[in-house]
């Protein structure tokens, strides 16, 4: 346990360290993605709806595994060279974008037409009808479920490994592969693991505190 | 279009992985389900020493990525409590059970906690035993609220199985990387295993919306 | 929270494995089974073909199996963690080839070889820049996790750095060989280090899209490991390699599956400080 520390601990951080810049690079695009697809998604006209939706219900409804495998294969395929973090990171990125996408629509419906009306008659343009009225009222419910979803991508990143990112799963393979201790080191990735996804949950819950978002006020 | 032709052939030589992603992800539902009862009962206990483990064990659950569950649970756990051999497709079917019970128990605290605690003060001075005011007023309340969502709770299963595709288990996902390396070309295995995944997990789905809309027809109102 | 992570730690630091003497022979005689894992991805040693495990590999377990005179579960697992799940007693025997190197015999213990193979550095067909290891200098280069390749592409890489070279601009390591061929063969990396046996196969697979740029080192035996403890399954394991050995069968296996004979040394064969006793 100590000497995989003393010997291995910067292995293993390195690792951390990798699936922290995925995890979070991956996330900030797709949830920039996800928002403007979620607008996409509300959209009167059919033609704007349709392939986002296309796009959405496929990610949603396959694993992240084989959708890192495929995007992997697919940059094989067209012989394109790319720093596997990078890839890792695109995979995140449009995991992430398509389940915000369905969290900000949810949170736009639940915004009453009449709102959008009632700011256009007040003369705001779309920029500021979106910033002043639609933003604020957006924000205390896509907000606490957007971090969740921080959550479970940094837990689904872990499937990374298998397609050879040098994330934490990957570090603790790299280690057992030199060691052969298998407990000892996924007991140590597993406690860094907790340490991250805890604190993300917890900034989701206090996020959900302070915005004073009760559920069903 | 040749992409598809080969997609289309190797279709039916995934099946039998289908099966076993199927066959494991039923019987981890199964557990799942049974283990969320006690599960939830620990959990809203007023006995700190039932709720405390049990808060402890969902949080674990939750704080882990499935890939380390089954790799601890796979080959650190049965080393270290002397377990000897375990088998790998019920190391998958716990795991999976597992974690979905740590799901599950939180989506009925959910609904349950909806349902106002005046309710069952009320059910009770009307005469009505615990049993029965679980029965007639508590469950048909909840049950349109828990039940989708332990429908989309499978789908949950089914996406945290290519978990299992690491611990010899010959799954969908597992089979498909097999087919890539006979064929030598991994990207129609993988349209092929994915286009499965799509057609299970979009059925699930929309079977959990349909059941929705069929339990809470008159919801928009609430 | 923090007596989650205590409880954990615990449970960590109370870790041990746990396997008496010679027990294992004792479970499979009174199992009536033994359990082995293979890596399915190392044509022609091991792999898949309709769903089921074939090569080398799958006929040489036959005759282990045979002479055993019990029934065998097979599992199919990465190639990283094979050696790991055979000292947490997840199953009795590794039977995958495994090259021997100095290293792994410190926890492991290595039957008697029943073939050998050569660590070659292939390119893209097209690549004539590289023709030897001094050539990787600067180069992305693949290999296996966890393989014995992998630690030899570490030695090319330290001796490049050792002779004022740049070293490679990285390593990259895959799950298997043939996603180590993959990553060549789509450009993700300039070359791989891999065996000769796998280049072959993968040659054979695609033809005119790998080159063999250079040779590395002497030729590295492949053997099947069990647990050091377990020396009673060694010695049947290797009276079955002696048996074949000695009968020719096992070259006649060699011919049918690899194409080319190899030696199958009775002793010599363990580097030095080798945890079992010859």
């Amino acid at each position: 346990m100590i000497d995989i520390i003393s010997q291995h601990g910067d292995e293993i951080l390195w690792g951390l360290l990798g699936t922290i810049m995925i995890v979070s690079g991956g996330f900030f695009v797709g949830t920039f993605v996800g928002i403007v697809m979620a607008f996409l998604l509300v959209s009167r006209q059919r033609m704007m709806r349709w392939p986002v939706r296309t796009f959405v219900e496929l990610i949603r409804n396959t694993p992240f595994l084989i959708q890192a495998m495929l995007l992997f294969a697919a940059f094989g395929v067209l012989r394109i060279r790319m720093e596997p973090m990078l890839v890792g990171g695109a995979v995140v990125a449009i995991y992430t974008s398509a389940y915000m996408a369905e969290i900000v629509r949810g949170a736009l419906k639940s915004i009453p037409d009449g709102q959008w009306d009632a700011a256009s008659a007040l003369g705001l343009r779309s920029l500021a009808r979106f910033r002043l009225v639609i933003y604020p009222q957006l924000l205390p419910f896509a907000l606490p479920a957007g971090v969740n979803l921080f959550g479970t991508v940094a837990k689904e990143s872990a499937f990374l490994s298998a397609v050879s990112v040098a994330e934490l799963t990957f570090a603790g393979q790299v280690v057992i592969a030199q060691t052969f201790k298998v407990f000892e080191v996924w007991a140590i990735v597993g406690v860094l693991y907790l340490v991250l996804i805890l604190s993300i949950l917890a900034a989701a819950n206090r996020l959900e505190r302070g915005l004073g978002w009760s559920k069903h006020a | 279009m040749d992409i598809l032709f080969e997609v289309a052939e190797i279709v039916p030589q995934l099946l039998d992985g289908l099966l076993v992603t199927l066959a494991i992800c039923g019987l981890a539902a199964v557990g799942a389900y049974v283990l969320s009862i006690p599960l939830l009962a620990a959990r809203r206990s007023p006995r700190w020493w039932l709720r405390r483990p049990a808060i402890a064990y969902i949080t674990l659950m939750r704080g882990l990525p499935i890939v380390i569950l089954v790799f601890l649970f796979y080959f650190g756990l049965p080393a270290l409590l002397g377990l000897g051999r375990v088998s790998a497709f019920w190391v998958g079917v716990l795991v999976l059970a597992m974690n979905g019970a740590a799901f599950n128990s939180e989506v009925l605290r959910g609904a349950i906690e909806r349902i106002p605690s005046g309710q069952g003060d009320a059910a009770w001075a009307l005469g009505l035993s615990r049993f029965q005011t679980w029965r007639l007023v508590l469950v048909p309340q909840f049950l349109p609220i828990a039940l989708p969502a332990l429908a989309g709770e499978v789908g949950f299963l089914i996406k945290a199985s290519p978990a299992l595709s690491l611990i010899t288990i010959v799954d969908l996902t597992r089979r498909s990387q097999q087919v890539a390396m006979q064929t030598f070309d991994p990207l129609a295995p993988l349209i092929a295993a994915a286009f499965l995944y799509f057609l299970l997990l979009g059925s699930i789905a929309l079977l959990s919306r349909r059941l929705e809309a069929y339990l809470e027809p008159e919801e928009q109102g609430a | 929270m923090l007596r989650v992570v205590l409880t954990f730690m615990m449970f960590v630091l109370l870790g041990a494995s746990g396997a008496g003497a010679d027990e294992t022979m004792k479970r499979i005689k009174s199992d009536g089974k033994i359990t082995v894992a293979t890596e399915a991805a190392f044509k022609p040693f091991e792999y898949v073909e309709d769903g089921k495990i074939v090569g080398f590999g799958s006929d040489l377990l036959v005759e282990v199996v045979s002479d055993l005179g019990v029934k065998v579960e097979q599992l199919d697992l990465p190639f990283q963690g094979i050696l790991a799940g055979l000292a947490a007693g997840q199953y009795d025997m590794v039977a995958t080839s495994v090259a021997i190197n100095p290293d792994r015999a410190k926890t492991y213990a290595f039957s008697r070889p029943f073939g050998a193979i050569s660590n070659v550095i292939v390119v893209a067909a097209d690549n004539d820049k590289v023709n030897s290891t001094s050539d990787l200098n600067g180069l992305v280069v693949g290999s296996q996790l966890g393989s014995s390749t992998e630690a030899v592409a570490r030695e090319i890489n330290d001796g490049l750095k050792a002779a004022d070279g740049d070293g490679f601009s990285d390593l990259r390591l895959y799950q298997t060989f043939p996603d180590t061929a993959f990553a060549l063969r789509s450009g993700q990396v300039d070359a791989i280090v891999i065996g000769s046996v796998s280049a072959g196969e993968f040659m054979a697979a695609s033809p005119d899209t790998f080159r063999v740029a250079a040779k590395y080192g002497d030729p590295v035996y492949l053997s099947w490991v069990v647990r050091p403890d377990a020396t009673e399954l060694l010695n049947s394991l290797n009276a079955t390699i002696s048996r074949l050995a000695d009968s020719g069968k096992l070259y006649e296996m060699q011919e049918k599956w690899i194409g080319i004979r190899s030696d199958s040394p009775a002793d010599g064969y363990l580097p030095e400080g080798a945890i079992q006793s010859q």
